[in-house]
């Protein structure tokens, strides 16, 4: 079972670059889980909107790179060894990280797996049409042994109707000599209606099909898109509101960030008591749903 | 634990051949000479209406056709290109390509992942569904990628001086897409045998692909020969430690060998660095950059399809795959190809 060792989150306006976010979340994360960043084998970066729009390489291998985390293989003396790539799957990469790192664990190809997200308008600086709040945030997961707590299964429910509700890309033609400056995304007028019917729809099938009870789950943390997004999951699948995270009043729309933000939050307000069950649902571009339950 | 296995293999490289010659006319002849020299002669290009969604969704749709299986049996398909062109020039973010890949293929009860890991990102998402595949959680998945690459040469056509400058490499790359299905394995004499990467963030800047901010479109800026020489002093020293893990791996045991293409001649390089370094004569090397350029997170399996369709690799070979990419990305694969057939007819 993967378990949630530590999180961070960073909301400094003054960072410009979305790997500077990640850098400063990375270290405070593995601080605060006591970890010798040389022990991290596996490092995922979930962000999708990047500096100057980077195709190549990996934005995880330039944020190892600047965590100085197994930098080579020559001359290294701890003998560890770090795997980067990122992941592109938008508001829902955390749980898809996730489900990747889970089967490496239970391999035993790895043992701790860092999680890290961040966007940024490709230009660094503010843009009032980029949707998405500049937070950096990262995860620590690490291999437990035990069954009582961690990620059980995590689902994924894509729409096929090609009504994909959000598209974004950067028109590298029409950009002229500014292709790394800007990107543009088109939201439709009902995606957040939808998208809030499609995720309900995922959550209930999910709980109803593994005879999971509502009344078990403590509190759901989910994909912050627009203000009111968790309650009104929260009340749609009748699950107790008391303690629903929902961070877009504060934060904006954290995008890649969103669910990795509400777990550190919610451990902030007292919420993540020892045995809780946690819902996570991640809700995106596609449409997409995710949705997996963690014990604390 | 279980295994996995190549089950079938897919390509697809546009018609569109561009010599040399034709690609460099009116450039410093210094240019032609560094590609000449380094044993490139010529490149598949996309047409007009080629992108990299469509180039990646024709080969999985030619892998379906070397396939047991139907899409709607995929269990996951995981998109892995650099390049991720939609509708033209458009770097396309959101929603994930591998959900458009599912829907148009029809693998509709499919986990779609988008990855990016540079030129690695074909054999990384074999390493994700062989991880998936091992510890029983998924039986399948299709891992595609489609590089509509030749766009950074046009960038690099209109902004290179000379063969010193950085977009030399823009000038060796080639479009096409791939695609691979891995199931479980029950048989011993057809399995990935081993998979193992690590990241050399040591050199993560010495290859960086970005849109170019002097002309319209993407480009490439590569420290060509530090990176070669970084990696040639690398992948020997992973390889061995690779093999004294996996220890029942000698060397001596792999009928071919597949290199990532970047050239002809720094295949043959690294082809003798390896003999001189472990005194042992690699076999089966197998080298189609020459006709079809570096096609990126492609180039291994483009490289092991046409050795299929060619019935170069008879069935029962190991075949270990050596990955060098940007990032700096180090990775071996090893398999034992079993019943792999080409019928899809691609070129």
């Amino acid at each position: 079972m993967a378990r949630i060792k530590s999180t961070s989150i960073v909301t400094d306006c003054s960072i410009k670059s979305c790997i500077d976010l990640a850098v400063r979340a990375a270290d405070q994360c593995m601080e605060k889980a006591g970890i010798d960043r040389n022990e991290i084998n596996m490092l995922i970066s979930i962000g999708n909107y990047k500096d100057d729009n980077m195709a190549e390489p990996a934005q995880a291998a330039l944020i190892q790179h600047r965590l100085g985390m197994n930098l080579d293989i020559m001359n290294n003396t701890n003998g560890g060894s770090t795997f980067s790539f990122d992941i592109m799957n938008g508001a829902c990469g955390f749980l898809y990280a996730v489900r990747v790192v889970e089967d490496f664990m239970k391999n035993g190809t790895i043992t701790n797996a860092l999680i890290i997200s961040s966007d940024v308008h490709p230009s660094k600086e503010y843009s009032p049409a980029f949707p998405y709040s500049k937070i950096g945030a990262a995860v620590l997961l690490s291999h437990s042994e035990a069954n009582n707590y961690g990620f059980r299964e995590i689902i994924f429910k894509t729409s096929s109707d090609g009504n994909h509700g959000l598209r974004s890309y950067a028109d590298l033609i029409a950009l002229g000599n500014e292709g790394r400056k800007e990107v543009t995304i088109q939201i439709d007028d009902d995606y957040h209606g939808r998208l809030n019917d499609f995720s309900v729809v995922a959550a209930r099938d999910y709980l109803q099909s593994r005879s999971i009870p509502v009344s078990e789950i403590k509190t759901i943390i989910s994909s912050q898109p627009v203000s009111g997004f968790s309650v009104k999951l929260s009340k749609a699948l009748g699950i107790d509101g008391s303690q629903t995270v929902d961070l877009y009043d504060e934060f904006g729309d954290p995008h890649s960030s969103a669910l990795i933000l509400g777990y550190h939050i919610a451990g902030e307000r007292g919420y993540l008591r020892d045995n809780d069950a946690i819902l996570f649902i991640g809700a995106g571009a596609g449409l997409t749903a995710a949705c997996g339950l963690y014990l604390v | 634990m279980y295994k996995s296995k190549f089950e079938s293999i897919g390509a697809y490289t546009p018609e569109k051949i561009v010599t040399n010659e034709e690609l460099l006319t009116g450039k410093d002849a210094s240019i032609l000479l560094a590609l000449d020299t380094a044993g490139i002669k010529k490149r598949r290009w996309r047409a007009q209406s080629e992108d990299s969604v469509k180039i990646a969704i024709t080969a999985a749709g030619n892998c379906l056709k070397n396939s047991s299986y139907k899409a709607s049996d995929l269990e996951v398909v995981i998109y892995s290109s650099i390049t991720r062109f939609h509708g033209g020039l458009k770097h396309h973010l959101e929603p994930a390509i591998s959900l458009l890949a599912k829907n148009r293929l029809g693998a509709h009860s499919a986990i779609n992942l988008d990855i990016t890991n540079a030129c690695a990102g074909m054999l990384t998402g074999a390493y994700i569904l062989d991880n998936m595949i091992r510890s029983g959680s998924v039986r399948n998945g299709m891992v595609i990628s489609g590089e509509c690459i030749t766009p950074i040469s046009e960038t690099a056509l209109k902004e290179i001086k000379d063969r010193h400058d950085d977009q030399l490499a823009s000038l060796t790359v080639g479009d096409a897409g791939a695609a691979f299905i891995l199931d479980r394995s029950d048989d011993e004499n057809e399995c990935i045998e081993f998979i193992n990467f690590t990241t050399i963030a040591a050199f993560a800047k010495h290859c960086i692909g970005v849109p170019s901010n002097r002309n319209p479109g993407p480009a490439m800026y590569t420290k060509t020969k530090e990176l070669y020489i970084e990696s040639f002093k690398r992948l020997p020293v992973f390889l061995k430690t690779v093999l004294e893990k996996n220890n029942k791996s000698q060397m001596d045991d792999y009928d071919f060998n597949i290199y990532h293409q970047t050239s002809p001649k720094v295949i043959e390089l690294f082809r003798q660095h390896l003999k001189y370094y472990f005194n042992w004569e690699p076999r089966g090397v197998i080298v189609n950059v020459d006709e079809y350029g570096n096609t990126a997170s492609t180039s291994h399996f483009v490289a092991l399809h046409n050795a299929i369709k060619e019935k170069k690799i008879p069935r029962g070979s190991r075949v270990l795959f050596y990955s060098a990419a940007s990032g700096l990305v180090l990775g071996l694969l090893s398999a034992k190809i079993g019943s792999l057939g080409v019928r899809d007819g691609a070129n």
